[in-house]
C-alpha cells in the first residue's frame, strides 16, 4: 500500500495503454515512455504491462504504507528513500513507513514507479490506465491527488539478491538512436515514415522537415507534442474529412506548424500527415522537454521493425537477468 | 569468437542464475569453456587498514552510475549499503556497495572496465566500530 503525500497535477497510473477502441473513439492512453514503464516491470518480475504510476510534475512524495519492492525508471528525478539517494532506473525493497521523494528531473520529463505486482486498480476496457479527457480508468479517471492510498496486486513474495537492489542500463543508453547529418549533440533524433498526405507538401516544406531543427512548445503534453519552426507549406489545398489517427502521427494544421500525436492524441483528426513517427521511438518525445530539439529523419517499415524489436529483445534479456537478482521467499526459507 | 566477450559476461549471469557451474561451447574449430568460481566474498575486510569491495558480478565497472555524473571522490563519506558503482551485465545493473560505513580512500579499477568475480573495485577506510564493540576487543 502506498500513500501518496505530495504530488502535482497530472500524475496518473498508467499501463501499456487501451488497445483496440479507437473504433469507438476512445484513444490509447498509457505511458507516454512504455519502455521505462515495461523495464520497470522487467526489474519486478512484473506482467510487462503492469500498472504504474507515470510522474510528470514534481516533486512527489509518497509514504509506503506496507513493505514494498519497487523500481523507478524514466527521468532520473533524483528519487530518495527516507533520505538516501538511490541510483536511477533502480528497483529495492522499501520497508513500511519509508518515504520516497522525487524531485524534478534535470533531463527528460517522466518516471515511472512500478510496484511488485502492479498497481491494483479496476481493469477499464482491458486496461489500467487513467483516462482524463473523458474521465475513467485508473483512480477514478483522474489524476493523484495528496491523500489517495493504492494498493498493489498480489505478487508471490520474493527477496532481492543484494540487500541495494538491482538496476536497468537506461533506455537512453541502451537502444541506438538514429543518425541525423546535421543534428547536433543533445538533440533528438526520430525515425519517420512518410504518411499519406506527404506528397502534397511543396518541396522546400519536405526538405524543411527532414533538415530543420524542430523545437518543442510549451504547449506539449500527453495529448501531443506542438513543434515550433518553419512552416510547412502543401501545394494545393485539399479538403479532408477527418478519418482514423494514431500516436505519432505528424499532423501539419494550418499554421504550418506541426503536431505528433501522442497517448492522450485524439483517436480522429482532419489535419494532412506528413509523416508518423515510429512507435519504436515515441518514447523520447515521452522524455524531449520544451525547448528541446527533435530531428526528423526518413525510415522503411523494415528498419521500424527492427527498431521494436531491439526493444522487445532489450526488455527480454532484462528481465530474465533481473529474474536471477530475486528469491522467492519460500525457496529460500527451505 | 564464438561469443563477443560482454555476451560472455552474459552467459556467465545465466550459468550462475540457473546453477550451472560449467559449460563448453563448440562451434567450428573453436570452443569456449567458461567454469564459474566457486563463492567470491564481495568484501574483505583485513585485520588492520582499509576494506576491499570487490565485484560480485562480471560486467563493465562503473564508479557511481553511468547515467550520473560521478559525485564519488577519493574521501568521500560513505554510508553502509551506499550504492557507490554498479557492474553492467547486458542491460543489468547491480550494484557495488559499501559494506559498512567508511571513507573511500581508493579506487582501484579503472570505470569502464570489464571486471570478474573478486576483481577489486574500491578500497575503503571502515569508520571505528561502535564504542561497545571496541570495549569488548579490549577486555
Amino acid at each position: 500500500m502506498i500513500e501518496i503525500l505530495e504530488t502535482q497535477p497530472l500524475n496518473s497510473i498508467q499501463d501499456l495503454g487501451r488497445l483496440g477502441w479507437r473504433c469507438h473513439g476512445i484513444g490509447r492512453s498509457g505511458a507516454m515512455d512504455r519502455v521505462a514503464l515495461a523495464a520497470a516491470n522487467a526489474l519486478l518480475g512484473n506482467e510487462e504491462g503492469a500498472a504504474g504510476i507515470e510522474f510528470q510534475l514534481f516533486p512527489a512524495r509518497l509514504r509506503f504504507r506496507a513493505d514494498t519492492v519497487f523500481a523507478i525508471t524514466g527521468a532520473d528525478c533524483a528519487p530518495r528513500l527516507d533520505g538516501h539517494l538511490l541510483p536511477p532506473w533502480w528497483a529495492m525493497a522499501a520497508r513500511e513507513g519509508q518515504e520516497l521523494v522525487l524531485s524534478p528531473p534535470r533531463r527528460g520529463l517522466r518516471s515511472y514507479l512500478a510496484v511488485a505486482g502492479g498497481i491494483d486498480v479496476p481493469l477499464v476496457l482491458g486496461s489500467r490506465s487513467t483516462q482524463m479527457r473523458d474521465g475513467f480508468g485508473g483512480l477514478g479517471g483522474r489524476a493523484l491527488a495528496a491523500g489517495d492510498g493504492l494498493a498493489a496486486l498480489p505478487a508471490a513474495p520474493f527477496t532481492m539478491r543484494d540487500r541495494a537492489g538491482h538496476g536497468a542500463l537506461p533506455a537512453s543508453q541502451s537502444l541506438a538512436a538514429a543518425a541525423h547529418d546535421t543534428a547536433r549533440a543533445g538533440e533528438i533524433v526520430l525515425r519517420v515514415i512518410g504518411a499519406a498526405e506527404y506528397g502534397q507538401f511543396d518541396e522546400v516544406s519536405r526538405n524543411t522537415f527532414w533538415n530543420a531543427p524542430w523545437k518543442v512548445t510549451s504547449q506539449s503534453n500527453r495529448q501531443g507534442c506542438r513543434l515550433a519552426g518553419n512552416a510547412l507549406r502543401r501545394t494545393e489545398l485539399v479538403e479532408m474529412r477527418s478519418h482514423g489517427i494514431v500516436p505519432g502521427v505528424i499532423q501539419v494544421p494550418p499554421s504550418g506548424e506541426p503536431i505528433i500525436q501522442l497517448a492522450d492524441g485524439n483517436s480522429a483528426g482532419g489535419y494532412p500527415k506528413i509523416g508518423v513517427v515510429i512507435e519504436a521511438d515515441l518514447w523520447r518525445i515521452a522524455q524531449a522537454a520544451p525547448g528541446n530539439v527533435l530531428r526528423f529523419v526518413s525510415c522503411t517499415l523494415e528498419e521500424a521493425h527492427a527498431a521494436e524489436r531491439e526493444i522487445v529483445s532489450y526488455l527480454l534479456r532484462l528481465r530474465r537477468l533481473a529474474d536471477y537478482c530475486r528469491f522467492p521467499v519460500s525457496e529460500q526459507a527451505a | 569468437m564464438i561469443l563477443a566477450t560482454n555476451d560472455i559476461a552474459e552467459l556467465i549471469e545465466h550459468m550462475r542464475g540457473l546453477g550451472v557451474a560449467e559449460i563448453e561451447i563448440a562451434g567450428g574449430d573453436e570452443m569456449l569453456r567458461v567454469a564459474l568460481p566457486e563463492a567470491v566474498e564481495q568484501s574483505v575486510r583485513t585485520a588492520s587498514g582499509p576494506a576491499i569491495i570487490a565485484a560480485a558480478a562480471c560486467g563493465i565497472f562503473f564508479l557511481g552510475h553511468p547515467a550520473r555524473e560521478v559525485t564519488l571522490s577519493i574521501g568521500t563519506r560513505l554510508e553502509a549499503g551506499e550504492v557507490v558503482g554498479v557492474i553492467a551485465t547486458g542491460p543489468l545493473l547491480q550494484p557495488v556497495s559499501a559494506p559498512a560505513a567508511g571513507t573511500l580512500t581508493r579506487v582501484l579499477c579503472e570505470p569502464g572496465q570489464r571486471v570478474d568475480f573478486g576483481t577489486p573495485l574500491l578500497a575503503f577506510a571502515p569508520l571505528d566500530p561502535p564504542p561497545d564493540l571496541r570495549k569488548r576487543k579490549d577486555a
